[in-house]
């Protein structure tokens, strides 16, 4: 597939919850492959719903999503384990297996993917080494700090080699000079071919991408400020 | 990557389902009533079948006459009748004095004195030749009574199988009432990890790895509970059987469990597990399905 390829297509989408009103109305965007992404609003605009349908915890009541040019709508349940293998997910509350170590919640997508103890061990040490916790590896998550926590969880989201990176205010709990590292630790992600979308209020981080696209939801309806979603963004690499 | 083997994930302990508080000793109870109301299906079954085999095609016939010299006649007439009667398998006769001696302990001296029948108990191959016993007897003898043995057993087996089938719901009941509990437990189970299960679903676990995590630990459980069940029942069910042999009675003998019976009772708690892994399986693949 080429790099500035649809990894998702969102046509004419809306999420209701019940029989509530929509929370997202009308969603028409493409997201190209190697894209970098800021997802933008305020609180109650449907970022979090939004996200969760770019990473299959949900189903669009409307429309049509396709991910990886698949449609996700009509794909029978039995398929979707295999898409969400390629979506590494970097929650806002981390979301750590609290009684597992940190070494198993890095290996958990791998251990669901099918790894073997003796293919994935290398691969978990390294990345535990690249987030800077290679002294913690037995630590229990409520041992550590937020954020050693969030670097775990973005250990686990990037172990497996998404090709879509989803990182729901991934800075929301650490402090300036974490939140640069891990955007740098994004950017990294991105040069080596990930699509990274980030949802976030902070504008400085924001600013510090000036090659990325950004998404503003308001009120369920997404708006397009840098037209990178009806034009293809520039690859980063 | 291949899909990951179920086990591997739940090797794993993702989660610490530890023991499943109570379920254990409900199968335990469960499995001990089961295995009793299932042990009384079983005897009885063997006991309404032994029963039928006894008295079907057997029959007594009564030579009664006042007139003491026609009744020896006629009863010997009868028995050479019988003897050379095709289809009769046993002849077993009781003449006047042996039925006299029999009731001589309770009437003493007096029974000599009586005007007893005498009685011939045969044993037909085939039950539906008795109508054509009863009317060459009658040629014989028009004062004689030809009495079916099943036709005074009947309302007895017909009991035997109503308790049978009273014992097989029993049986289905309590199968049910564990089906239903290993359901609640596995759903507390569900509940109670919500939040590992909802993670594992975004990083692409499997509905049977999901349910693979769930369903060890529940058979587990339900064998913990099964076995000390059984044996309590196996425990039970031999000491009753101890009781009966200690009647004598032929009727009451008859109420023993056959080997096969024993080998299915004792399997139940195979039969638990196996059942913990299909309602397990029901319950968590309903609640993952209902969750996208």
């Amino acid at each position: 597939m080429s790099a500035a390829s649809p990894i998702v297509d969102f046509d004419s989408v809306g999420l209701r919850y019940g029989m509530g009103a929509e929370v997202l109305s009308d969603l028409n965007f493409v997201l190209r492959r190697g894209g970098f992404y800021f997802l933008t609003g305020a609180s109650g605009a449907g970022k979090t719903s939004l996200l969760r349908l770019l990473y299959l915890a949900q189903r669009p009541s409307r429309g049509r999503v396709r991910l990886f040019g698949e449609d996700v709508v009509a794909l029978p349940r039995d398929r979707l384990p295999h898409l969400r293998r390629r979506i590494g997910v970097v929650f806002q509350d981390f979301r750590l297996v609290q009684h597992l170590s940190v070494y198993d919640n890095v290996a958990l997508p791998l251990r669901i993917g099918g790894a073997t103890e003796t293919e994935l061990n290398g691969a978990v040490r390294e990345m535990i080494d690249w987030v800077g916790l290679a002294g913690r590896a037995d630590a229990r998550p409520a041992t550590l700090s937020g954020g050693e926590q969030q670097r775990v969880a973005i250990a686990r989201a990037v172990i497996a080699r998404p090709e879509l990176l989803i990182a729901d205010e991934p800075t929301g709990n650490v402090d300036a000079e974490m939140a640069s590292r891990l955007l740098r630790l994004f950017e990294a992600l991105n040069r080596l071919g990930t699509t990274v979308v980030v949802a976030t209020h902070d504008l400085q981080l924001i600013g510090r991408v000036p090659a990325a696209a950004l998404m503003r939801l308001d009120r369920g309806q997404l708006d397009d400020p840098t037209g990178a979603l009806r034009h293809p963004p520039r690859v980063l690499a | 990557m291949t899909p990951a083997p179920a086990a591997a994930v739940a090797n794993k302990r993702l989660l610490p389902l530890g023991r499943a508080g109570p379920m254990p000793w409900v199968v335990a109870v469960m499995t001990f009533l089961t295995a009793l109301s299932g042990a009384a299906g079983l005897t009885l079954t063997t006991a309404a079948r032994s029963l039928d085999r006894q008295v079907v095609g057997r029959a007594t016939v009564q030579i009664v006459s006042a007139d003491r010299t026609l009744r020896d006649a006629q009863m010997l007439t009868v028995t050479a009748a019988l003897r050379a009667a095709p289809g009769v398998r046993r002849i077993d006769v009781a003449t006047p004095a042996d039925v006299a001696a029999s009731v001589a302990p309770w009437l003493g001296a007096a029974a000599a004195t009586l005007q007893l029948a005498a009685l011939i108990d045969i044993d037909l191959d085939d039950p539906a030749r008795l109508p054509a016993i009863r009317a060459a007897v009658l040629k014989l003898a028009p004062t004689a009574r030809v009495d079916a043995h099943a036709h005074w057993l009947a309302p007895l087996t017909a009991l035997a199988r109503t308790l049978r089938w009273l014992a097989l719901v029993l049986v289905a009941l309590m199968g049910l009432a564990t089906a239903a509990c290993v359901a609640l437990a596995a759903q507390a189970a569900l509940d109670t990890h919500r939040e590992t299960i909802g993670l594992m679903h975004v990083l692409g676990a499997t509905e049977g790895q999901v349910i693979h995590l769930f369903e060890r630990r529940i058979a587990l459980d339900a064998l913990l509970g099964g076995v000390p069940g059984a044996v309590a029942a196996a425990l039970a069910l031999l000491l009753l059987e101890r009781r009966i042999g200690a009647l004598g009675s032929e009727l009451a003998t008859s109420l023993r469990l056959e080997m096969s019976s024993w080998i299915l009772l004792l399997a139940l708690p195979l039969l638990a597990g196996a059942l913990a892994i299909a309602v397990t399986r029901l319950t968590i693949g309903r609640a993952l399905r209902a969750s996208l």
